[in-house]
């Protein structure tokens, strides 16, 4: 496969069509699962022009000889865009005077934390990768985003968002962003972009319904309600109980997160709809979840994420769920109802259709 | 000239754009406008190129400048904006908050 004089390492080749590639990874082939995240992130990387092929080998190829401390690193933007500049507090430093270097610093640390004492994954690439968040980024920045390798989090303009790492759900959903990166790279458009967004609110609400020792039942199941500004403040940005009743303001309009498929937005922006359509499998998960409890489904969606594809739609996912449910219930460490509490969930949303 | 700038997405799937001519800004607005777009380099920054967005939950930016002589336009997103054009996107998104809140 690889030509005389092209390192194994560097060249990566892609001779098989994708729909195998996907039949192969519904079926359990992990060589094809991976061969899948690296095709369609190489892809994305070509249209970007940037050719950082090595970039793309590590995102699906965690070395095996690499092995961090999953060390945290906060670093101060001062209202600035440079990252990992002035480092304000690391791993196992005192407490800063800022108290969003702290919450950044506090709430990484209860992420981390769940994924390894609970999910057994050792930081985002489950190498001990060290965790990245740069704070005070931009000037009145109303954002936060995972860059690929690190988080960046803005202040939020004071009157309608608040400081977006002063929260433990948004913490927990951008760092979910690099643990899909390094598992099924989904790919960032469309149903597979939509399945990104899910997952990363569905471990944003578990870990912050398992630090605040919550049941299903207690949990309020928004998303972002912790940096709505004062004048939005009762509002989120999203609810997987209801979607699309999670606003209505001047600045952001009306939430129109579907949570059913006779709903599922067809239009272009968003990606066409990855924050969008997540509506529909996070009113699946919060289902199950008042069923069999959030720690156990938050179980089952943690095994289908390690067997997901970059190119899954909600179809596939549905049986990747499934099965993992199926192997979890084999081992004892669900309950055998967990499935048809599935299957009924996705039902009611219509999927699959 | 004109300037019409759309900033799409973001962790909070936000959908604000506006169109102005800026020679309608006040004055203060204009010429702090001037000098993030004279430090921005938009001549040098690469041309709009169907670029996609990179990055999670990053926003995508579409900015288009027509003055007499010509139209030129620029997207961006927060991963892939060059760095001394970030600055001037900071502006325009508060600039398009404030006319939206402002509506």
């Amino acid at each position: 496969m690889h030509k005389k004089g092209c390192s194994k390492l560097k060249c990566q080749c892609f001779i098989v069509p994708n729909y195998i590639l996907e039949n192969l990874a519904q079926n359990e082939v992990e060589e094809a699962r991976i061969s899948l995240a690296k095709s369609r992130q190489m892809r994305r990387r070509r249209i970007l022009k940037e050719y950082d092929i090595d970039g793309v080998v590590a995102l699906t190829d965690a070395g095996s000889e690499r092995q961090g401390e999953s060390a945290r690193h906060v670093y101060d933007c001062k209202g600035g865009t440079k990252l990992r500049e002035n480092e304000a507090r690391k791993e196992g430093d005192r407490s800063s005077a800022d108290p969003i270097v702290n919450a950044a610093y506090d709430y990484s640390g209860v992420v981390r934390d769940y994924f390894k004492d609970v999910l057994h994954r050792n930081s985002i690439d489950n190498q001990g990768l060290d965790l990245i968040l740069n704070v005070h980024y931009g000037n009145k920045f109303t954002n936060a985003y995972w860059d690929g390798d690190e988080m960046v989090f803005g202040d939020g303009d004071g009157v309608i968002f608040s400081n977006f790492a002063n929260s433990l759900d948004v913490i927990g959903h951008e760092l979910t962003h690099g643990v899909t990166q390094f598992t099924s790279g989904l790919e960032y458009e469309g149903q597979s972009g939509a399945l990104n967004e899910h997952l990363s609110d569905v471990f944003g609400v578990a870990i912050k319904q398992f630090h605040l020792k919550q049941t299903a039942g207690d949990a309020d199941w928004l998303i972002g309600a912790d940096i709505m500004g004062p004048t939005l403040k009762g509002q989120a940005l999203r609810s997987m109980k209801a979607p699309g009743t999670a606003f209505d303001n001047k600045l952001m309009g009306k939430d129109i997160q579907p949570d059913h498929m006779k709903n599922f937005y067809k239009g272009e922006r968003d990606n066409h709809g990855v924050h969008i359509n997540s509506g529909i499998p996070n009113k699946a998960f919060y289902l199950v979840s008042m069923e069999i409890g959030t720690d156990k489904a938050a179980l089952i969606w943690f095994n289908a994420m390690q067997n997901l594809f970059a190119t899954a739609n909600f179809n596939q996912f549905v049986q990747i769920v499934i099965k993992a449910a199926q192997k979890l219930v084999d081992s004892g460490d669900v309950t055998k109802t967990a499935i048809k509490t599935i299957e009924n969930a996705f039902k009611a949303v219509g999927v699959p259709e | 000239m004109h300037i019409k700038f759309s900033c799409i997405g973001g962790f909070a799937n936000l959908d604000l754009n506006f169109g102005i001519d800026t020679d309608e800004l006040p004055k203060e607005k204009y010429e702090e406008l001037q000098n993030l777009m004279k430090h921005a380099d938009l001549h040098n920054a690469a041309q709009s190129k169907m670029v996609k967005t990179q990055g999670f939950d990053s926003f995508s930016y579409q900015l288009d400048i027509a003055d007499e002589k010509k139209k030129q336009s620029f997207s961006f997103t927060d991963t892939t904006a060059p760095e001394e054009v970030r600055p001037l996107l900071d502006y325009l998104r508060n600039l398009a908050i404030e006319i939206k809140l402002a509506e």
